[in-house]
């Protein structure tokens, strides 16, 4: 009896741990492609400090309770590259989860779809679409019908990854001091 | 030690948990649209909570989920189940889902949340050709070729013959997943091309037998009345100009037969005056049916063109957003009729709607158009006009 519930825990564990070591494989690949094989991908969970959030209210024009975010740090022979962040946006029914890789200067590298869970407005995950946030930062408007195209026939999609990307660039701007240090 | 090995890798595992999570997720979403229509002259004047929509949906994990639909239409008179299915996703390249299926035919049908159409009526032309909103239950594939074409091939139940009518086609075929015959399976599938973010061009083909089977068993009707519909659309979105274009046919065979077997039924409320036994007058509502013989096209088609301007940039920096459109439809359910059969040049018909569409958030919108219906027989010069205000939402 004891057995099979320690089985059972087992599973369950397998089953909640599997596809999150999943993306992180997936997220440390796609940065290895944008920094060289030798890239080191370290996940860290960074806390925010309560000046920190503060700005992070003001940016984003709303009380946000996000505490942590979890960078990727990529470094190579001890000198730092960029940083990746992996995040969830809502598609219409299911999360996409989506990399955005940041360069040291603060500037877009590349956003790469990781998980895409739709079976309409796969198309976020085109390189003609993704390719138009390179270069941007925290000042480019990154918004759809602006700077951004958004995609004939795929709004809901496009829409929502172009605001997470947004909003990782605020948040990113805000901490880049820290990560300095 | 087998015990051991399994404590240890529990907690091994529960240890190693990296923090980014992709646990099971179960969201929920919906839309809906209050219709408000003023015809011209002595056509009813209605205001009508006509959709509310609420998506439940679950992700077990990374491949398998479960979206589902339930529509209440006209606050309450109707509740249909439109969506409801199982989904695995294998790859990028392959994926199967199975239960209540959208057919994947034109534009409307798949996308269809009032702030990402315009006007506050969804086109005529899709709901008579199309038939827009359809859905039934079935199996079906679904995937990526490439990062550009991607496909939905699927089988569901087919189309029920004694339904079609002269004026709306195959649509009233539809068996809408409510104990559905599944004896005349039919087959639908839909490519989808984007080259650019900008530009998507897809196309999608019906093909199946129409003739409820019973039916046939019975000795009742002679006839398989295989449908076929073809559908081609184009949607071209730039800045602040969007543009679509559309076209569709459908071919009936057997379409004498089955007007010779089944004939249309049309109901209509009529208030009966009853004298009662005090000697009152009373009126009362009835339902008064007749039957007339079908007059059903074997050809039918139609498309529609639209051009949509968001101005609200140009004149101040907001992001909210405000457009302007005008639709061209020109569709005909008799086009080409079977032998010994005429068409009837009313349901050749031309709409033509303009109007505004304001959105103060993009998934929230204020939509206000006029509508002028013009056909063949009766021309445009004895037109009909409507003007009609909306709202509509969605969220997820």
């Amino acid at each position: 009896m004891k057995f099979s519930i320690q089985i059972f825990l087992a599973f369950l564990a397998w089953g909640v741990v599997y596809p999150q070591a999943k993306l992180f494989d997936k997220a440390a690949a796609s940065l290895k492609t944008y920094f060289g094989d030798s890239v080191e991908v370290v996940s860290h969970v960074f806390r925010f400090s309560e000046e920190e959030k503060l700005k992070l209210q003001q940016v984003q024009k709303s009380k946000t309770n996000i505490d942590t975010i979890n960078l990727l740090i990529c470094t190579s022979a001890g000198i730092r590259l960029g940083y990746g962040v992996v995040d969830n946006v809502k598609g219409k029914s299911q999360p996409i989860s989506y990399l955005t890789v940041i360069d040291t200067l603060g500037d877009v590298v590349d956003v790469n779809i990781l998980v895409y869970r739709e079976s309409h407005g796969g198309e976020v995950q085109n390189e003609s679409f993704r390719r138009q946030f390179r270069g941007k930062n925290y000042r480019s408007k990154i918004e759809i019908g602006k700077d951004i195209k958004g995609i004939s026939g795929a709004t809901i999609s496009s829409r929502s990854v172009t605001d997470g990307v947004k909003k990782i660039m605020s948040i990113f701007e805000i901490i880049k001091p820290s990560l300095s240090k | 030690m087998l015990k051991l090995i399994l404590n240890l890798l529990t907690l091994l595992l529960l240890i190693s948990s990296n923090v980014i999570a992709q646990e099971p997720t179960t969201s929920i979403g919906g839309y809906g649209e209050l219709h408000i229509n003023v015809p011209e002259g002595s056509g009813k004047k209605e205001a009508d909570f006509h959709r509310f929509i609420i998506y439940l949906s679950h992700n077990f994990n990374e491949k398998w989920s479960l979206m589902s639909e339930l529509e209440i239409e006209h606050a309450g008179k109707e509740v249909e189940l439109e969506q409801a299915y199982l989904e695995y996703r294998h790859s990028k390249a392959f994926g199967i889902r199975a239960g209540v299926l959208l057919q994947p035919l034109g534009i409307i049908n798949q996308y269809h949340e009032p702030p990402m159409f315009f006007g506050v009526e969804r086109p005529n032309f899709e709901k008579s050709i199309i038939p827009t909103t359809w859905w039934e239950n079935g199996i079906g594939v679904f995937g990526h070729i490439t990062d550009e074409v991607n496909y939905t091939a699927q089988i569901t139940s087919g189309l029920r013959a004694d339904g079609f009518t002269a004026k709306d086609g195959i649509r009233g075929g539809r068996q809408k997943a409510i104990e559905s015959f599944s004896e005349n399976p039919s087959f639908i599938g839909n490519i989808n091309y984007t080259p650019m973010p900008e530009l998507k061009i897809g196309g999608g083909v019906f093909f199946g037998n129409s003739v409820p089977a019973n039916d046939k068993r019975s000795g009742k009707i002679d006839a398989d009345g295989f449908v076929s519909l073809g559908v081609g659309h184009l949607q071209y979105k730039l800045n602040q100009f969007e543009f679509k274009a559309e076209y569709a046919f459908v071919n009936i065979a057997d379409a004498d037969k089955i007007n010779r077997v089944y004939p249309t039924i049309t109901e209509k409320t009529v208030n009966q005056k009853i004298v009662n036994i005090s000697g009152d007058t009373l009126t009362i509502p009835t339902i008064q049916k007749t039957s007339t013989q079908k007059n059903i096209a074997s050809m039918m088609n139609g498309f529609l063109i639209e051009g949509a301007y968001n101005f609200l940039p140009c004149l101040v920096e907001t992001s909210e957003e405000l457009w302007a459109f005008a639709r061209l439809e020109k569709y005909d359910t008799q086009a080409e009729m079977p032998a010994g059969f005429v068409a009837d040049n009313k349901y050749n018909r031309t709409e033509i709607t303009f109007g505004l569409s304001y959105k103060p958030v993009y998934n929230a919108v204020v939509k206000a158009d006029l509508q002028m219906f013009g056909n063949e027989k009766d021309g445009f010069s004895n037109n009909l006009k409507q003007f009609n205000f909306g709202i509509g939402y969605y969220f997820f």
